[in-house]
């Protein structure tokens, strides 16, 4: 099997079975309709993959008709087949046959909102004009007769020379008669002339098509109209705009919390049990710290991840989230970004992984690098882990102002710290190494829809998915790595040390001991001793992984009953004076809002930017961000604290 | 009716008023205005504007204008697109129907 079809699907790329299967392609403008009418078709049944050699994801599906498979392809949405961005070259490339490693469709399915039949007529004549058998599956039907337009779609048979099916995606109509004709695409009738592709011909042609189909354009979405005035208002539209930030954000910590603690329960549990009953210590040992203190650390995160994801994906399939884009360009264009560089950045706050993927949609690539770039300056979930345990450790909660207190304080500041360097950071990138001689900016506003729960679901799924793969693998494996690490080589303690004393000795002589030691001049002027030093290196894996690493190795040295934060607080250097003074705190957390720690966010820049370049240059100016961050933050604090 | 190249001076998205001509971008919202020309075509850009249907002869109606100023929302062909002022300033139209501006510019470059 050639490397190609490894990229796609995991090597099992249904195309390349022995018996071919029908190959369908979907073709469509973003937002008419198309994972809708995938999903209809396919059942849900999706992969996703990539497509070979470039960074564009992939989805495929099948759908079961007449007792015979035909494979969906849903490719990625498209304006024209002149392509602009990589998505769209993705999709003329494929069309074309010009993709290396897959062959072009058998068929091809365009898909047509038909509210925007006029504009979505170029993509038709251009696909037309290949000449694969199409069929054009045209969606909104529902909405444009409530908005008083009006399309013969039995006259745009006639006049295309193709099958038009009619359909209403979130209730099902038309999707069996689709079904019917994927039955034998061979069999589709075919255009007796193909469109014009000359852009003055192709203008006339389709100005002669709408006049024969009698299209009666439809009247402005009065829902849409009522509702921009207020959300797109001067004064309003910034108020709610504020509004939905804040409730989101609110929503993470009020209503995620207490799930996490429940999910964090159950883990401490298995781990409790595999203590007891586990008889060989070693095994007893990797599942209690390496797989609980490791991966559920990491899954009792997910409430908060999938919540975020369900309300990304809502506010997008409802329409809000390009409301808040076209607010927000403004004040992302003094950085040298555009309006949907925020709604990846938003995205971040999630998870880096799915902000980064987000960047597809911006056609500039100078643009989409440098949100890629920044991306992951934005307070992901990941770090919460790290603040909550340092500042519920340390920061007292004193009341600064009426309801202010100061662990929220800090945290608040945090973010803003995070946030505020990326868009700096992006706009000294965007005026040097990715200076645009101009600036393309085009979105489309939808109108607001009442989005399919379906959708909505799975789209946070998918987004979600990627942080489970990564509590699965990179942190499952660094865990039991570090676990290792730090038991290895086996030390016999001196007799006349207690349990505590032979635990601290094994630490000290472990491989991790060492390589703590061995880094410690780096770290010094951070006020960070060779423990932390350890936590620190083990969490270039993922930053969740410090806290359970922290656990681990201060758990070993403190009694039994204590937890994580009181071990923190009551650790002591040899001398006698404390591991974590306010100065090294302050230096920690500065660091961590800097740092690109994290394996995934470095395998998925390497993956979008196509390069190897772009990933290190993140992660060397990140770590030189963090660690002169750190230097005064810990001088800062240490002087003023004292 | 064809799309012309025009000139270096004319692109520069100033208003043309004494051709009765105006950039896209300075006109107030709640007008409606007809595409006369999209300038310098061999821009990426220019041809994702008309890809999105800014064609000659184009009805486009200024819906409103973001809540900083920037960009603004237009309507056209039955949907609603939003561009910042410097893609805007790159479509020329003008208030009178297709027909009469291109008649304009054709007498302006016959003259």
């Amino acid at each position: 099997m050639s490397r190609a079809d490894d990229a796609a699907n995991d090597g099992t790329d249904p195309a390349s079975t022995l018996v071919r299967a029908t190959r369908v392609a979907l073709i469509g403008s973003p937002n008419a309709g198309k994972t809708t009418l995938f999903n209809r078709l396919t059942g849900l049944r999706g992969k996703t993959g990539n497509y070979p050699g470039v960074t564009v994801s992939r989805s495929t599906g099948q759908a079961v008709v007449d007792g015979k498979a035909v494979i969906i392809e849903d490719l990625p949405g498209t304006y024209s087949l002149a392509p602009v961005s990589p998505d769209e070259q993705v999709v003329s490339d494929l069309l074309s046959g010009a993709l290396r490693g897959i062959d072009p469709p058998d068929a091809t399915i365009i898909v047509v909102d038909a509210t925007t039949i006029e504009r979505s007529l170029l993509l038709v004549s251009q696909a037309l004009a290949i000449g694969l058998p199409t069929m054009i599956a045209v969606t909104m039907i529902d909405e444009l007769a409530d908005r008083g337009g009006s399309l013969d779609l039995l006259r745009l048979q006639s006049i295309l020379g193709v099958p038009v099916v009619g359909i209403v995606g979130t209730k099902g109509i038309g999707i069996q008669a689709v079904r019917d004709l994927l039955v034998q695409p061979q069999a589709w009738p075919r255009p007796v002339l193909a469109p014009p592709t000359d852009p003055t011909e192709r203008a006339a042609w389709i100005s002669s098509v709408l006049e024969r189909v009698l299209h009666q354009a439809p009247a402005n979405h009065r829902w849409t109209e009522r509702i921009d005035r207020v959300l797109l208002h001067p004064v309003m539209g910034s108020l709610v705009f504020f509004l939905v930030m804040l409730f989101f954000f609110q929503v993470i910590f009020t209503v995620a919390a207490p799930i996490q603690d429940w999910i964090g329960s159950i883990f401490d549990g298995i781990g409790s049990w595999a203590t007891e009953n586990i008889t060989w210590a070693p095994l007893a040992g990797l599942i209690s710290d390496g797989l609980v203190g490791g991966v559920g650390t990491v899954l009792q995160f997910l409430p908060q991840i999938l919540l975020l994801f369900l309300m990304i994906s809502f506010l997008e399939n409802v329409g809000y989230m390009s409301r808040a884009a076209l607010v927000m360009d403004r004040a992302m264009g003094t950085f040298g970004l555009e309006g949907r560089s925020f709604v990846s950045l938003l995205s971040s706050y999630a998870c880096a992984v799915p902000g980064i993927m987000s960047t597809r949609t911006i056609p500039s690539s100078r643009d989409r690098i440098a949100t890629i770039l920044v991306a992951p300056l934005m307070t992901c979930s990941a770090r919460l882990p790290v603040y909550t345990l340092l500042i519920a450790s340390f920061v007292p909660n004193t009341v600064v102002l009426g309801p202010l207190r100061l662990q929220g304080l800090v945290l608040f500041g945090l973010y803003l710290l995070g946030s505020v360097s990326a868009l700096i950071i992006a706009g000294i990138l965007k005026k040097t190494r990715l200076r645009s001689d101009s600036l393309p900016f085009y979105m489309e506003v939808p109108p607001y829809r009442i989005p399919g729960w379906r959708l909505v679901l799975t789209q946070c799924w998918d987004s979600s998915k990627y942080f489970l793969r990564k509590a699965g693998t990179i942190i499952l494996g660094t865990s039991m790595l570090l676990w290792i690490l730090l038991n290895v080589p086996s030390v016999t303690a001196p007799p006349e040390f207690n349990e505590q004393q032979a635990a601290s000795y094994q630490l000290e002589h472990s491989v991790a001991g060492s390589i703590g030691r061995a880094v410690e001049p780096v770290f010094k002027p951070l006020g960070f001793n060779w423990e932390i030093n350890i936590a620190l290196i083990a969490s270039l894996s993922a930053r969740e992984v410090f806290v359970s690493t922290l656990g681990q190795i201060e758990a070993a040295q403190s009694d039994d009953e204590s937890s994580i934060s009181e071990a923190l607080v009551s650790a002591t250097n040899p001398d006698g004076s404390p591991v974590y003074p306010p100065g090294t705190v302050a230096a920690l957390l500065v660091f961590f809002v800097f740092a690109l720690q994290c394996m995934s966010t470095i395998a998925v820049m390497r993956r979008e930017t196509n390069s190897r370049r772009w990933p290190l240059f993140a992660f060397s100016y990140m770590f030189a961000l963090a660690w002169v961050g750190g230097f005064f933050a810990n001088t800062i604090v240490t002087a003023w604290v004292g | 009716m064809s799309v012309r190249k025009v000139s270096r001076k004319r692109a520069s998205g100033h208003p043309h008023t004494q051709e009765g001509l105006l950039a896209l971008a300075d006109v107030t919202p709640g007008e409606t205005v007809f595409v006369v020309e999209v300038t310098d075509l061999e821009h990426p850009v220019t041809q994702r504007l008309c890809d999105l249907g800014f064609l000659p002869g184009t009805e486009v109606l200024v819906v409103r204008r973001a809540p900083f100023r920037d960009p603004t929302i237009y309507q056209l062909r039955g949907n609603q697109m939003c561009l910042r002022r410097a893609e805007a300033a790159r479509i020329l139209v003008s208030r009178h129907t297709a027909d009469d501006a291109i008649a304009i510019v054709d007498q302006q470059e016959r003259g």
